[in-house]
């Protein structure tokens, strides 16, 4: 029996947004491969129907590269199957948080920073020392 | 963690790298539709502020809007918010702390003179002295102006706080008026909704740390990030609105088709608020999304507004052409639609005072 209360979630129409987004990544990539300037398109804000993200995942497709972060919480981000259009999802506590299309050479969510840097050479060194010390401590005995 | 610390050498020190502030910041970006090039200036902002204190006042509520703000608690991206602000004092949540709790809001006065933020839930009854509600012998209004005396800003969360919301609702018997009323020249931001979204309330926080200022607010004092549209504008029954398909009931065909729900009385074209987009419990659905019209609860006296079933009376066709590609097409069609939007809002309001006359 079908209930009268039935979700209405595959009644969704599909706005042909899906369309639209890779007609502005077309435009954004190829100013990319012309200028080098990267770009972002932020999905978030549209009302966007399950049908239409499923339109435009089925268009981009997935390409070479694909990580998973884990930075309070899970992140994805992977290459589509054209070269420089990078998808960038963030996932909060029950969803997708934040869900870009990044047109670039690397998104900057992968690069680790110079400052993090600063302070991973200071832990590794620590770590090497207590190492050295505990080496040492044991040659000994 | 200590109040003088960054941000950035608080997280530092529990192994968390910058990518949190950058995701934290393009988190926000979106949330704001901020451009995607300010995510570098909120990640860098936020990275270098000092935790925030932050007093919190409950007044006349229900508790919804605590609720509502605080029901995440997993260590996800939404709720990083809890780590770069310092609850200093909650009304609610410290009441069994009694006069230590009181204190303890006096001490964070005290050592944070100017700097800290007040957020009101709950509107002030200000009738016969302000006696319909007191906590520890104070009534609301004194502890309002108290509290408020050296704040950095103010928040008004919940339409209550924001407009007076269900207690200042006919007849208004304590007197309740919103705290726009009291705060005197202090800057203030409303985040109104019953209850309101919490992403709103973490937005305009972040905000109000990443750049030290206000984000750009409405006529109604809200961020016009969340309220800079209709709840129509956004809603994914839209095109069904345009192409004249209507749910005349409940239970009818148009209602199991998903169909418009103007026609039961949904209020979402006179309705300033981001629920189609940011949705609820998660992102599961929103009230259209489950078969039930807007009540237009983030809008002044929407209590008073004859009716959650009754249908808005201006006439189908008034509102501007249909948003679903505005993203795509440009800003020009969505400050169209904006305006339309406020003069359905306008005849709205005014066919309801002209029917109390």
């Amino acid at each position: 029996m079908t209930s009268a209360c039935a979700s209405t979630e595959n009644l969704e129409p599909e706005t042909g947004f899906a369309d639209a987004i890779i007609w502005e990544t077309l435009a954004k990539l190829t100013h990319f491969a012309a200028s080098g300037e990267a770009s972002t398109i932020d999905l978030g804000g549209l009302p966007m129907s399950n049908r239409d993200r499923a339109a435009l995942d089925d268009l981009l497709g997935r390409g070479e590269v694909s990580a998973t972060l884990d930075v309070i919480g899970r992140s994805e981000v992977w290459e589509t199957q054209f070269a420089g259009v990078w998808r960038v999802r963030h996932h909060g506590a029950e969803g997708i948080a934040t869900d870009l299309i990044e047109i670039t050479v690397c998104p900057r969510i992968l690069s680790a920073d110079r400052r993090d840097a600063e302070t991973a050479a200071r832990r590794l060194a620590e770590a090497l020392e207590r190492k050295h010390g505990i080496a040492e401590t044991a040659h000994e005995t | 963690m200590k109040h003088d610390d960054t941000l950035a050498a608080e997280l530092e020190r529990r192994g968390v790298s910058r990518r949190a502030f950058l995701k934290f910041g393009s988190y926000i970006a979106s949330i704001m539709a901020l451009p995607p090039s300010s995510v570098e200036a909120l990640a860098e902002g936020l990275a270098a502020a000092r935790r925030q204190s932050v007093i919190w006042l409950s007044f006349q509520e229900c508790t919804g809007c605590t609720e509502s703000f605080t029901r995440s608690f997993a260590p996800t991206i939404e709720n990083l918010i809890f780590d770069f602000i310092s609850l200093d004092y909650h009304h609610t949540l410290m009441a069994v702390s009694g006069e230590a709790a009181e204190e303890a809001r006096k001490e964070a006065m005290a050592a944070n003179k100017g700097k800290y933020i007040v957020v009101v839930d709950g509107s002030v009854p200000i009738k016969d002295g302000g006696v319909y509600s007191a906590i520890a012998g104070v009534t609301n209004k004194q502890m309002l102006e108290d509290t408020l005396k050296d704040a950095f800003a103010v928040v008004a969360v919940g339409t209550c706080a924001s407009f007076g919301g269900i207690p200042k609702a006919n007849p208004n018997p304590t007197g309740a008026v919103a705290v726009s009323e009291l705060v005197g020249g202090k800057p203030l931001i409303n985040i109104s909704g019953c209850p309101p979204i919490a992403e709103a309330m973490t937005g305009a926080l972040s905000y109000l740390l990443s750049f030290g200022k206000i984000p750009e607010l409405d006529h109604l004092g809200r961020p016009k990030a969340f309220f800079g549209e209709t709840i129509h504008d956004r809603c994914y029954r839209r095109p069904f609105y345009e192409r004249g398909l209507f749910a005349d009931g409940f239970d009818d065909h148009g209602a199991r088709q998903g169909y418009c729900l103007y026609k039961v009385g949904c209020k979402g074209p006179v309705t300033y608020n981001a629920c189609a987009t940011m949705k609820w419990n998660g992102g599961v659905s929103f009230p259209i999304q489950s078969g039930h019209g807007c009540l237009g609860c983030s809008e002044p006296n929407f209590w008073d507004q004859g009716g959650f079933y009754r249908p808005l009376p201006t006439p189908l066709g008034a509102m501007g052409p249909a948003l679903a590609g505005a993203a795509v097409a440009g800003a020009a069609l969505g400050v169209g639609a904006a305006l339309s939007a406020r003069r359905h809002q306008k005849t709205y309001l005014a066919s309801l005072e002209k029917e109390k006359e």
